[in-house]
């Protein structure tokens, strides 16, 4: 539109003065005085107005307006483009592989751990005396049941500990000889380093007089 | 000659590019230019200033698609301004084809009166005119426009154009015979 009109204005802006001269005296004299009219100073007021609406019709930071066409048919705007279309698919899929994974039990299975049964092989031939009774472990104990939790890990040391002090064995009590009326009872020493005594060392070996 | 020519050309490239610096200075430039222009056409510097907003606006714009080999600037620019001039007046007022005469009336004004004249007095006189023909009258006078042309740009029959611009002189002749006693 602006083209057609300046190719217009162009053809006919050399042509005024051809024009004036075809003119009455009196119109050329007002055309000349015209000429030399004084232009009001408005230009910084018109600027802030111009400015204005620049800032909302062409923004700075945004490219003036060229044509779809050239816009389209540039190969960089096709490229990016299927390049946006692939990492949008890309992140399509990734999402709905996460959608569909295999949702963790929300109900965790209860872990029975095996009844503990205390090593009774070494107390199977011992007969403790009538006044150390020591108490049987319980035939139809229940296995230990872990509970999942927050504390689990709580639980089990605690467990743990707790059957370990069970298991340990007891101090070996060797039976006295029999005929003998009272019991020796042989605890170990703790392994010592150095000369070793022995029990022996202190008994008193008494020869028969001959 | 040739330097201001190449600034002007480095301005309506930067104009292109969407620079604030460069639109503002090409601006400066032709704010003589365009405000001449659109005075003719309005009647008061409010008025002037509106046309001379817009038409920087719609140059602005339009900047990016201006190619110098279809055209000059200038040319181009002064087209921007007649039009959206012609625009201020159309909303005033309606152009109709209510008056056609076949040709304009010719009239002879005393000079020497015309000439005690100041531009103001006669910018005054001219813009008393009523939007219609005070259009005609700028165009064919001072533009250089024929009937036809006008005929196009306004909307109106070359006959109507041609009763606006003798209303036109008719007009004017009975201002500058009073402004003579």
């Amino acid at each position: 539109m602006a083209f057609k009109r300046s190719q217009k204005i162009a053809e006919t802006t050399d042509r005024t003065k051809q024009n004036v001269n075809l003119l009455p005296t009196y119109e050329q004299l007002i055309t000349e005085k015209l000429e030399g009219i004084v232009i009001p100073d408005m230009a910084d007021a018109i600027w802030v107005r111009i400015e204005t609406a620049l800032d909302v019709e062409l923004p700075v930071n945004e490219p003036p307006a060229t044509s779809g066409k050239s816009f389209l048919n540039h190969p960089a705007v096709w490229l990016i483009s299927a390049g946006i279309l692939a990492i949008i698919i890309a992140l399509f899929l990734l999402f709905k592989s996460w959608d569909t994974a295999p949702a963790p039990p929300k109900a965790i299975p209860q872990h029975t751990a095996p009844s503990m049964q205390p090593d009774t092989t070494m107390q199977q031939h011992y007969k403790p005396p009538p006044h150390l009774s020591r108490p049987a472990p319980a035939k139809n104990a229940s296995p230990v049941q872990i509970k999942p939790g927050a504390d689990t890990l709580l639980h089990t040391t605690l467990v743990k500990a707790a059957t370990d002090s069970l298991l340990k064995p007891p101090p070996v009590i060797t039976m006295p000889p029999a005929g003998t009326t009272k019991p020796v009872i042989e605890v170990k020493p703790p392994k010592k380093y150095g000369v070793e005594l022995s029990d022996s060392d202190y008994k008193f070996n008494v020869k028969p007089k001959d | 000659m040739s330097e201001p020519q190449t600034d002007i050309s480095l301005l309506i490239e930067g104009c292109k590019k969407n620079e604030r610096k460069a639109q503002e200075a090409l601006y400066r430039h032709f704010y003589p230019f365009a405000a001449a222009i659109a005075l003719r056409y309005v009647k008061n510097n409010d008025d002037m200033a509106d046309v001379v907003s817009l038409a920087f606006i719609k140059l602005f714009k339009a900047l990016p698609a201006f190619d110098t080999r279809r055209g000059t600037f200038h040319a181009w620019f002064k087209t921007i301004v007649i039009h959206e001039a012609l625009d201020h007046l159309k909303a005033l007022s309606k152009f109709t084809n209510n008056q056609e005469v076949a040709d304009a009336e010719e009239i002879t004004v005393d000079n020497t009166a015309l000439d005690r004249m100041s531009t103001g007095e006669i910018m005054n006189m001219i813009q008393k005119l009523p939007p219609a023909t005070h259009a005609v009258f700028v165009l064919y006078v001072m533009e250089g426009y024929n009937h036809r042309e006008i005929a196009q740009q306004l909307n109106i029959s070359e006959g109507t154009s041609k009763w606006h611009l003798s209303e036109a002189r008719k007009s004017l002749k009975q201002q500058i015979e009073q402004n003579k006693t």
